[in-house]
């Protein structure tokens, strides 16, 4: 079998499951099987004393032994600046560990393939902007040239579009765009449960528009969370039954658990299960029914309900105005999700065709489109550098330059300064300048015309001053699911009188509690004029583009001074140091 | 479910981040969602879990790790918390070991409960198509729907009203009143999507208006208030309701605006048009400087005295007036 030459591929780097997925000579998604033979690989890395690297089954297996050696779950971190535990005694961050997953897929790809020319990597809608950072530098820093972060329902939703499109008899050469949707514009849920996040994803398709009409979920909610209520009711069992508790080392833990997790996937099929497990020289077998196992787990079941119920009460929308339900993620599989869906909303759920690798599908398909799109368009205009300019600094957190010379009123340090409440919004969409794909020559057939809109999961907005309630609040000038791209304007004033600094501190979230927020970067307006009044107009305005990058400005509007920002995320590494890691990544040995 | 014993600071994420009265720990699932023990009230534990939801979740990212799983586990708990206490088997069997734990006799405090709670206020219909004069007394343990839709507790028909308009539970030792984006309320001239009324506020919804009146209040003299008005569209465009009805103290909305309680349509309406109300024992209509006038026999107006029979033009509406002894 001769290889395809070059693609574009679209991953799922999931908790527990990655996938890789490639369009083929005649633009089906197409999973790449690993060197076991299996369409997914488990998120799993053996780090070896020698400093070489197992990824996948044999490192799942390894954990039974050196639970130590091989760090799981690390999607779970991002974000962070360190995976939560040493792995084989170093310190390693969670891009890192996923960047080495990513090479292990990349290194089963090239079986296939033989070149990777783009990828694109799936993030759960929810994902926050610290998360989605981490997770394109993870594909830097595996050499992989990422195209685009994209939403893992957005993802599935695309799949499963096209999969119904060749299902009644659509042909991937000669695609017939007005057919790819379904007849009638349609409103879907996607609920996807996976191994370690859980989104929810309200998307309307109309023709060849997909727009994501509100998003919500949870990152530490999934497969895993279930397998650990298991795993304490047998060790909760063995313990009173034998006196030693497994959970005392990392080692029983990991074979009770992996026995758990078996038994919950069997009880998808079957009535009851067998747990079987051995500690100290103790053994003990303990039946679990599946009425045992709901029990179990109703209450994390519930949480997804009521996320959902969230979601659309927070989309202003009814059951009644959704046509239908795709239940996406292998946690989906489990009985009572199909259940709990069919009961709140009195309609008949889908499960996806495969429900591990749809996302890893419409990651493909979009990669696809990115690809056609970027070859065909004309010599872009070069992205934009950002000019720091003399007015404009970041400030690290201990950093109290004062050059520009406070006021004489004296209390110009930079905390203390916020603005306070607005004094009027505006709003200016720019939602009418969708990505249009049409076919690529080079990549496989795929639709033209494809549109996607998509929405921020979090808001984003700034922190002031509120002269109501005097203590500074979160103002929200994006707010959560807010279709893409977007700029929103909106007009602070200032605090005090002769104020000569403004800083502005960017949060991401939707509480009016700072605290509730995340900052994720910040700016400052300086050398304002001498002697402006209080409540001097400050406008700042958030330009949010299609490739997640948000660009503030602030203007003080009498005077004309102002500053701008391109969000910088802490936790993001830079060029330098991801140039590092990669030529660290590139040399490690990963089978 | 936890199997380690951390020894932990004096840090209590429930009050940090629900805002819960110091307690035992982990509260019980009624404390949890701040709602009373054994609250029976569907939807305002369904409202209170969402509350609370919404409350901690902006914290999840919290920079502690510890702090972090323990909000997990707190959001988990709430969700719980909701699914049980709203399923009946379920809630009937938490209730029981709670009861058992807390020493409390259930039944005698829901007894109580009750008895403490007579219906205090009501809603009297004032003004609207139909049902004017229905005087709905509220039941402090059942929320009460206002809607369109004939299985609400108080149907109003309209074409204006929402199947499910507003919702009134009695929280707080206070009614609420709320009301979705989507469906036009008003009370007291403002629009609103929830708040808590007063004795005496009117309430504007869907071409009715609506009285929230403490049950005891002192009734004026019945000669001293002016009999039942009815307005009927003689001639005009056609509207969703050709006809109003008023019975004393309305107060009613004559224009084009969305929250006016009689809705005229066409250019020659102003929004704000005209305002009908009691004056003494009598109707009086008086014109809000609207751009076209308001005639009435024939004259221009700035207020009149409405009487049986009297004959309004306002835009191109003609308009009938008709008092029931």
């Amino acid at each position: 079998m001769g290889k395809i030459s070059a693609r574009s591929v679209g991953i799922d780097l999931g908790t527990t499951f990655s996938a890789l997925a490639y369009l083929d000579e005649k633009g089906r998604p197409r999973t790449v099987t690993n060197s076991r033979g299996h369409d997914v690989t488990p998120s799993a890395v053996w780090v070896k004393p020698d400093r070489s690297v197992v990824v996948g089954e044999a490192a799942l297996a390894a954990r039974r032994n050196r639970a130590d050696h091989v760090a799981v779950n690390f999607k779970r971190d991002m974000g962070e600046k360190v995976y939560h535990e040493p792995v084989c005694g170093k310190q390693f961050s969670p891009q890192a560990l996923s960047a080495l997953v990513l090479k292990k897929l990349g290194i089963d790809a090239r079986n296939v393939l033989e070149n990777i020319t783009g990828a694109v990597i799936t993030v759960p809608a929810y994902f926050g902007d610290a998360r989605r950072k981490a997770t394109q530098d993870a594909g830097r820093i595996a050499g992989l040239n990422v195209l685009d972060i994209i939403n893992e329902p957005t993802a599935a939703a695309l799949a499963n579009a096209f999969a119904e499109y060749v299902h009644r008899g659509g042909d991937m050469v000669r695609l017939d765009v007005a057919r790819i949707a379904t007849t009638a514009p349609a409103t879907t849920l996607i609920y996807d449960l996976g191994g370690g996040t859980f989104d929810v994803t309200i998307i309307r398709i109309d023709n060849n528009n997909f727009e994501v009409v509100a998003t919500g979920g949870e990152v530490q909610l999934g497969g895993v969370d279930f397998d650990r209520r298991v795993l304490n009711y047998y060790c909760d069992e063995f313990q009173r039954r034998t006196g030693v508790d497994p959970r005392d080392t990392a080692e029983s833990t990991v074979k009770i658990l992996n026995a758990c997790e078996a038994a919950k996937i069997h009880l998808s099929k079957a009535e009851q299960a067998t747990i079987e497990g051995e500690y100290l020289g103790k053994q003990m077998k303990l039946p679990v029914s599946r009425q045992r196992f709901e029990q179990l787990t109703s209450d994390l079941l519930a949480r997804t309900q009521l996320c959902v119920e969230m979601l659309l009460e927070d989309a202003l929308l009814g059951w009644d105005r959704i046509d239908n339900i795709l239940m996406v993620g292998g946690s989906s599989r489990m009985p009572q999700v199909t259940r709990m869906l069919a009961e709140v909303s009195g309609k008949a759920p889908d499960m996806a065709a495969a429900p591990d690798q749809i996302v890893a599908h419409g990651a493909a398909i979009h990669a696809a489109i990115l690809t056609y799109d970027r070859a065909s368009a004309t010599p872009s205009a070069p992205k934009k550098p950002i000019t720091p300019d003399a007015e404009l600094s970041f400030l690290d957190d201990d950093d109290d330059e004062d050059e520009g010379g406070p006021s004489a009123s004296g209390s110009t340090s930079f905390d203390d300064i916020p603005l306070s409440l607005p004094i009027e919004e505006e709003s200016e969409d720019q939602s009418d300048a969708p990505v249009s794909a049409p076919i690529a020559p080079m990549e496989a057939p795929i639709a033209r015309g494809i549109k996607l809109t998509d929405v921020n999961s979090h808001g984003l907005g700034v922190i002031v001053r509120s002269s109501r309630e005097s203590r500074t609040v979160n103002s929200v000038i994006i707010p959560k699911n807010t279709p893409l791209p977007t700029t929103r304007v909106k007009v602070f004033g200032t605090e005090a009188a002769n104020q000569r600094q403004v800083r502005l501190r960017i949060t991401e979230g939707d509480a009016r509690d700072p605290r509730g927020c995340t900052q994720i970067g910040e700016c400052l307006i300086r050398l304002l004029p001498k002697g402006l009044p209080k409540g001097s107009p400050v406008e700042v305005r958030f330009a949010y583009d299609r490739s997640g990058r948000v660009h503030v400005r602030a203007v003080e509007l009498t005077s004309g001074a102002g500053a701008d920002v391109e969000i910088k995320r802490d936790t993001g590494f830079d060029a330098d140091t991801v140039g590092k890691m990669a030529d660290i990544v590139a040399e490690i040995d990963v089978e | 479910m936890s199997n380690k014993a951390t020894d932990r600071p004096a840090f209590d994420p429930y009050s940090e981040f629900l805002g819960l009265p110091p307690g035992p720990r982990p509260p019980h699932l009624y404390d949890l969602l701040g709602v009373e023990i054994f609250c029976a009230h569907r939807e305002r534990i369904e409202h209170a879990a969402r509350e609370q939801y919404r409350r901690i979740k902006p914290f999840q990212d919290h920079p502690e790790r510890s702090i972090r799983d323990e909000i997990q586990n707190i959001i988990t708990r709430v969700a719980n918390a909701r699914t049980v206490l709203t399923n009946p088997e379920q809630k009937a069997l938490y209730d029981e070991k709670l009861a058992e734990r807390l020493k409390i006799d259930r039944d005698a405090m829901l007894r109580e409960r009750t008895a403490a709670r007579a219906p205090e206020y009501a809603l009297i219909v004032v003004a609207g198509p139909a049902q004017v004069g229905t005087r709905l007394p509220l039941l402090p343990d059942n929320p009460l729907h206002i809607g369109s839709d004939p299985m609400c507790g108080l149907h109003l028909p309209g074409l204006r009203m929402q199947a499910k308009h507003v919702t009134l539970t009695f929280e707080n030792e206070a009614w609420r009143l709320r009301s979705p984006q989507a469906c036009i309320t008003v009370v007291n001239d403002q629009r609103v999507y929830d708040t808590t009324l007063d004795e005496g506020e009117a309430i504007d919804l869907g071409g009715y208006r609506l009285l929230f009146e403490r049950i005891d209040a002192k009734k004026p003299h019945p000669s001293s208030i002016p009999p039942p008005l009815s307005l009927i569209v003689r001639q005009g465009p056609s509207i969703p309701h050709p006809t109003i009805n008023a019975i004393a103290p309305a107060r009613i909305l004559i224009g084009t605006c969305e929250t006016a309680v009689w809705q005229l349509a066409g250019k020659q309406v102003s929004v704000h048009h005209a305002r009908v109300a009691p004056s003494g024992a009598l109707w009086e209509i008086t014109d809000l400087h609207s751009d076209t006038g308001t005639l009435h026999d024939g004259e221009k107006v700035r207020s009149a005295i409405l009487t049986h029979g009297d004959h309004l033009a306002i835009g191109r509406f003609d308009i009938q007036v008709s008092l029931r002894k």
